[in-house]
């Protein structure tokens, strides 16, 4: 790992937790969507791509009649993806969760960048994505992927 | 099997759907968000768009195979709403947000089928899909050698990537770069991709806008206050598709005043200031200025006598469709053509002079005016190819394409695609030779380019999927243009990266030689192909034959 990804580890690391003493002050995730919507900006500003690239692709390019941008739509897009990945019993990340709530977010992070092998102009947006699995956690947030997939959303 | 009822929609839900519904032109698809159920919409636009298609004797519904309706009211364009008429009354009394999903539901498919007639009847189009074409043939060669490690198989866009150790030194790169960074430019390269260091600047209807290169192959401009995007086809072709949408509008109220009203409502609701991605308003508002103490698109909606508004719309549409004459190689004949892009800056420039000039742009019609500007000797010299020359120039080049690029494609499905495109614009081509800058489908009266596709039967040429003989293109091409998308311009992260690695192992087989062949010009000319094709389809690299090179028989 270099040491710029360190940094960037470090710094959204820092910025989950933030953002989940904020969640759990609120009592919602609009902090987490909205900061997630910033990344969003942030990653179309500085390298002057669409928000596209960020989203896997389920099929072809389009033309769009117009386009939303709106955090929670990306928030939509990752959890079912995430959840493929991160919700397996034996994974890293379920262990790290079993241990118990005292886990700091860069220690999260850096799992899930292990796991995932997250390339590192993507690391800024988990750390919104982190700060929703801290709060609800990991369980939550299967069973509520789950419930998606099932149409119970 | 009957469909379940879809649940009524209000616009909030309206947004989000249209915000996922697209049209995708390299397999020439709407997706499958594109077939908004009737009875998804609310009960009172459901109403009035009942009453419209009774009212205008609209008695067929068209459905794809999914036994969805297509909306149907765009194919009966030429009713218009009657002041004090039940349709006009109904809208009246409907909410502001009922009136937005009908004119949405309305305007969708124009929207839509107008980036389809743009990418099959243009020389543009032509450009697109023949690159397309190459860019597969290239992954031939390039995707073998990138899945042969896991290390090599980098999860980034491979499009945008500036500097990447793993592909130093590839030609089989450098040849798919070519075709890949022209995709990119259309839809928006990276900041390090566009070079603005040319300083040179030129000023349309008041607006600076400074010359850049993407990729330093396409030339473009870039505005002072948006120095992060520059224009690009994209935007060009959005344009269109939003003044279509806006023209059908005004055909709807008959140009009258209350038009503008629902002009408004309309783009508060689908294209607001400052929410919307560049690509849909800032040609808008870079042509509104071209009105003197006119700032942005909305001002001009909001003070513009609504007859003003449409001819302007038109004006606009035709200016885009003139850009989208470039011829598809730029390199053709003995001087250098222009791409879309220059080809809309130096035709604004022209509108420009012309109304320093005369004060006022009177017009017989759109079409006279385009075919009057290949008279133009600054346009000439400047390298705006005349149409003719280009749609000739573009036969010749789907010939050479389906004689050498198709001919290469090893995969049996995705050839016959491309068989596909290439006979409809071949056909088109053809069709619009000698008529100049004319097309019902290109220009369309009143914006709605489905009710002139209908009119000039050319629907099922066109391979709408709902249509008749509609094409539907087979699972491994849809297959292929998703995976095409995933690797070259998405991130990729966990087990997608390497499942996507697997598909295009089994895609592109290893590259086995080719026997040498003396050609009539004494060069000797080789080659690699797939493992799974017998020949090979070049051109000699110093007298332009065809020549056709067979696979070693042991390899």
């Amino acid at each position: 790992m270099t040491t710029s990804m360190e940094a960037v580890i470090k710094a959204t690391g820092e910025e989950a937790e933030l953002l989940t003493a904020e969640i759990r002050e609120d009592g919602d995730l609009a902090a987490a969507f909205r900061a997630l919507e910033q990344r969003v900006v942030e990653f179309e500003q500085s390298s002057g791509k669409d928000a596209s690239a960020l989203l896997p692709a389920d099929d072809d390019a389009g033309l769009r009649f117009l386009r939303n941008r709106h955090g929670e739509d990306f928030w939509r897009a990752y959890r079912k993806r995430l959840q493929k990945e991160l919700c397996s019993s034996h994974g890293n990340l379920r262990k790290m969760f079993r241990k118990g709530s005292s886990f700091a977010g860069p220690a999260v992070v850096t799992t899930i960048v292990t796991t995932l092998q997250l390339p590192v102009a993507i690391i800024p947006l988990f750390g919104p994505i982190v700060a929703i699995l801290m709060s609800i956690g990991l369980d939550a947030f299967c069973d509520a992927t789950a419930d998606t997939e099932n149409g119970t959303d | 099997m009957t469909q379940p009822p879809t649940p009524k929609m209000a616009l909030t839900d309206l947004l989000k759907h249209y915000g996922d519904a697209e049209y995708r032109p390299h397999s020439l698809r709407l997706s499958s968000a594109a077939m908004l159920p009737l009875h998804a919409l609310s009960a009172g636009a459901l109403y009035l768009v009942d009453i419209m298609l009774s009212e205008s004797g609209a008695n067929q519904r068209y459905t794809n195979s999914d036994g969805r309706d297509f909306p149907a009211v765009a194919f009966t364009p030429d009713v218009s709403w009657k002041k004090d008429g039940a349709v006009r009354t109904t809208y009246d009394r409907l909410s502001e947000t009922e009136k937005a999903e009908v004119l949405g539901f309305l305007t969708f498919p124009i929207h839509e089928m107008t980036h389809h007639v743009d990418h099959l009847t243009t020389p543009f189009g032509i450009l697109y899909h023949a690159s397309c074409c190459a860019e597969y043939v290239a992954m031939q060669r390039f995707a073998p050698e990138i899945c042969s490690s896991a290390e090599s198989f980098i999860n980034e866009p491979l499009a945008s990537l500036r500097d990447c150790p793993v592909l130093g030194g590839s030609s089989a790169w450098d040849n798919l770069r070519t075709w890949v960074r022209f995709f990119d430019a259309c839809r928006g390269a990276p900041n390090w991709a566009v070079d603005s260091s040319a300083s040179a600047n030129v000023q349309l209807f008041g607006v600076t806008l400074s010359y850049c290169r993407i990729y330093n192959s396409f030339e473009s401009v870039r505005s002072l206050a948006f120095p992060r995007y520059y224009l690009r086809p994209t935007s060009l072709l959005e344009t269109r598709a939003v003044v279509h949408s806006l023209r059908y509008i005004l055909f709807l109220f008959d140009k009258q005043e209350a038009a503008r009203h629902a002009i408004q409502c309309y783009i508060d609701s689908y294209y607001p200031a400052g929410n919307s991605t560049l690509d849909y308003t800032f040609v808008l508002d870079l042509f509104a200025r071209m009105y003197s103490g006119i700032g942005s698109f909305t001002q001009l909606i909001a003070k513009a006598p609504t007859e003003a508004i449409d001819s302007w719309l038109l004006l606009l549409d035709g200016l885009c469709w003139y850009s989208l004459q470039a011829p598809p190689r730029l390199d053709f004949g003995s001087s250098r053509a222009v791409g879309p892009v220059e080809r809309f800056i130096f035709g604004a420039l022209h509108f420009a002079r012309r109304l320093a000039r005369e004060r006022e742009l009177k017009i017989k019609s759109v079409v006279s005016l385009l075919n009057g500007m290949d008279t133009d000797k600054t346009l000439q010299e400047l390298g705006c190819t005349p149409i003719e020359p280009s749609l000739k120039h573009s036969l010749d080049h789907l010939a050479d394409i389906r004689t050498t690029s198709m001919a290469n494609v090893s995969n049996k499905n995705i050839r016959s695609h491309f068989q596909h495109v290439f006979k409809a614009q071949t056909y088109f081509m053809r069709q619009r030779q000698g008529h100049g800058y004319n097309s019902f489908t290109g220009l369309p009266e009143n914006g709605n380019v489905v009710g002139s596709l209908l009119r000039d039967r050319e629907v099922d040429y066109l391979g709408l999927h709902f249509a008749k003989y509609g094409y539907q293109p087979n699972r491994d091409v849809v297959d292929w243009f998703s995976d095409r998308e995933s690797f070259l311009f998405r991130y990729r992260f966990g087990a997608e990266n390497e499942a996507l690695r697997n598909r295009l192992r089994a895609r592109f087989p290893p590259l086995v030689g080719c026997e040498s062949l003396l050609c009539k010009c004494g060069v000797t000319v080789t080659g690699r192909v797939p493992s799974s094709t017998w020949r090979y389809y070049c051109r000699c690299p110093t007298c332009g034959v065809r020549l056709r090179i067979s696979r070693l028989a042991n390899s």
